[in-house]
């Protein structure tokens, strides 16, 4: 909803994302708050100055933030805005970070050609597991895409040919990003290198969504049927989406791979893939911001809210418990913690919010701008 | 004169399992008329329309539109022919707003893709217009073509008279607006042929004569020709150029409004006796 008094002239202006002075603030506040973070790490300009209020560990955080957030837009393209569900994202950002650690070191391809090839590759492969849409829907195509998430890191790690080095069980070492000759491989570097392609990709997937691609897109996840009698090639449409979201993926992946440095397939399970979903539903599958509010959902609960719970749980541990079972249960925990966590806010969101958070902050905001006749 | 006719369903008959729903059924729809088809429930009417926008094959006959033969025809393919229709029961995108739903229908007249879609280009806006221009002339960005869209989507709007709900979501809307939203929906296409499926189900007088004002100015000012499948048979009588009368999926009656409510077969099925 838009806040009263704000009246467009013309139909470019109606249909621009930034509408009011509102948007602009909080998109240009957003921006300069995302630029500037890292000056006041460490191994910023002001961080040398002594000015360092941002410790180097936020960073990483965010880093990988921004990289989760990538391969969840994709997934929101798909899941979101085509109503078609993957279990598979964790394989596709497997096959996206082996092309592109493939394609720098072993093909010596520079990474800024390096990444594109490999969201290619990835979106490819994430085609050919989409075809099984044509014939399936709901839990028989989370099925079908399952194959995928069990295909694809087998077949990683069971490669023994000579054509190119996949590194088995054990995986590879990837060389750090290098643009126009220089070696990105500080916390700093990184995260500016995942911010901007996390920014210019979440651009682009808002602007698929609003004209003719995306349009279809929603139309099939509202309502195939007559999609298909409105001149839309359903099938070819659903294939589409899932080649996005793959490319989405690749692009995550390949970033993830030049930013850890190392890749195994036991950082592509299932897990990964589940908990993307997860947070997708959290945060709002089919918004704009639902990726968004996911991530930040679970960078939270995961690097903040567990140890914040861990240490409550240790806390109020019977003092009779000997040194040993203390430690052993504290270890228990902090396995056990995390997807028990996960997975109760999970349930919680599908029960009162199932919508996720975007939808509630359009509520909030539609309130806000309702104020004082609103009830929310 | 002999004009040819704008659709001809020629002998259909469709069937699923021991069910017959229509049985080697023939009308010609000619161009600028308003062509009805009206019977009891379970009749074959909804079967028939849906035989003609693709969503059933019939296993039998052929149906030609513009002379040319679309049995075999994909679905999706029939569309950019002219072929548009309205569901019995409202088929919209729910989460979509009425006017992204009538912009999703000019999705045939459209042209940018994935490139072009996902680059938008608002910046565009802020360049001088010659330099506009030239870029026009190399690349075609879609917000372009967004707008020439929006320009016939909103003479629609405003046609179907429903301005004021344009941004809202067609899920919160109510019964008669959905139907209205649908109309428009179908209308966005530009289409030839215009298939109704009970436009009028479910709705109160006043709304009735509403969507009747509606179909008969689409009927003047667009010149569609329009299939329409109603129960209320003093509005089709009022409305419709000829009257096709099913039952049990065989034609047992043809021709002009006068013509069908003097027929002794057509009163034995479908309108019964006066006065009973």
């Amino acid at each position: 909803m838009r806040p009263s008094g704000v009246y467009s002239t013309d139909y470019i202006e109606d249909q621009a994302i930034w509408r009011t002075r509102v948007d602009y603030f909080w998109t240009v506040f957003f921006a300069v708050v995302a630029l500037s973070l890292p000056l006041f790490s460490a191994s910023g300009v002001f961080g040398e100055l002594g000015v360092r209020f941002v410790p180097e560990t936020l960073l990483g955080i965010l880093t990988d933030g921004g990289i989760l957030l990538i391969s969840i837009v994709g997934l929101n393209l798909l899941l979101g805005y085509t109503g078609q569900i993957s279990l598979g994202q964790a394989a596709f950002m497997m096959v996206g970070a082996y092309s592109s650690a493939v394609l720098t070191r072993q093909a010596s391809i520079p990474f800024i050609f390096a990444l594109p090839i490999a969201a290619v590759v990835t979106g490819l492969v994430g085609l050919v597991f989409g075809l099984a849409s044509l014939r399936v829907k709901g839990f028989y195509l989370a099925m079908a895409t399952l194959a995928a998430q069990f295909i694809i890191p087998w077949a990683i790690s069971s490669y023994r040919g000579d054509f190119v080095r996949l590194g088995g069980d054990t995986g590879l070492t990837v060389d750090p990003a290098r643009i126009l000759g220089i070696e990105l491989n500080t916390n700093l570097e990184e995260y500016y290198l995942v911010l901007v392609v996390a920014i210019v990709m979440w651009i682009l997937a808002r602007n698929m969504v609003r004209t003719r691609l995306g349009r279809a897109w929603i139309a099939i996840r509202d309502n195939d049927l007559a999609a298909e009698q409105l001149g839309i090639n359903v099938f070819r449409y659903k294939v589409l989406a899932f080649f996005m979201s793959a490319i989405y993926a690749g692009v995550a992946g390949g970033l993830l791979a030049h930013v850890r440095r190392t890749i195994s397939p036991a950082a592509f399970d299932i897990t990964e893939s589940i908990e993307m979903l997860g947070m997708l539903v959290i945060g709002g599958a089919g918004f704009p911001l639902g990726p968004l509010f996911g991530v930040a959902f679970f960078l939270f609960i995961e690097r903040w809210f567990i140890d914040f719970a861990r240490d409550i749980l240790i806390d109020i541990l019977p003092s009779i418990l000997t040194f040993r079972e203390r430690e052993a249960l504290e270890a228990s925990l902090l396995a056990g913690l995390p997807p028990l966590l996960f997975g109760s806010f999970l349930a919680i969101f599908l029960i009162f919010q199932p919508r996720g958070l975007a939808y509630r902050w359009m509520i909030i905001q539609a309130a806000w701008r309702l104020r004082p006749f609103s009830k929310a | 004169m002999i004009i040819s006719p704008l659709l001809h369903v020629d002998h259909i008959s469709l069937s699923f399992g021991g069910i017959r729903a229509v049985q080697n059924l023939d009308f010609q729809v000619r161009p600028g008329e308003i062509f009805a088809i009206i019977g009891p429930n379970g009749a074959g009417k909804t079967s028939t329309i849906n035989s003609i926008s693709g969503f059933y094959r019939p296993q039998q006959g052929r149906i030609y539109f513009k002379g040319q033969d679309i049995s075999d025809l994909p679905t999706y393919k029939r569309a950019p022919l002219g072929i548009a229709r309205t569901f019995q029961n409202i088929a919209l995108y729910t989460n979509m707003t009425a006017l992204d739903n009538l912009m999703a229908a000019r999705y045939i007249y459209m042209k940018s893709g994935l490139f072009s879609g996902a680059i938008y280009w608002d910046i565009l806006k802020y360049l001088p217009q010659s330099l506009e221009e030239r870029i026009r002339k190399v690349w075609q960005p879609a917000i372009w073509e967004e707008v020439e869209n929006r320009h016939v989507v909103e003479e629609i709007i405003d046609f179907l008279e429903m301005a004021h709900v344009r941004k809202m979501p067609v899920g919160t809307l109510a019964y008669g607006l959905r139907k209205r939203v649908e109309l428009g929906r179908a209308l966005a296409l530009e289409p030839e042929l215009l298939l109704l499926d009970e436009p009028m189900a479910g709705m109160n007088v006043e709304e009735k004569e509403d969507m009747a004002r509606f179909i008969l100015d689409i009927h003047e000012q667009r010149n569609t020709t329009i299939v329409l499948i109603e129960h209320d048979v003093g509005l089709v009588m009022d409305i419709a150029d000829r009257i096709v009368v099913l039952d049990f999926g065989q034609k047992i009656g043809e021709g002009t409004p006068e013509e069908i409510s003097k027929d002794e077969r057509v009163i034995e099925a479908y309108l019964g006796e006066q006065g009973a």
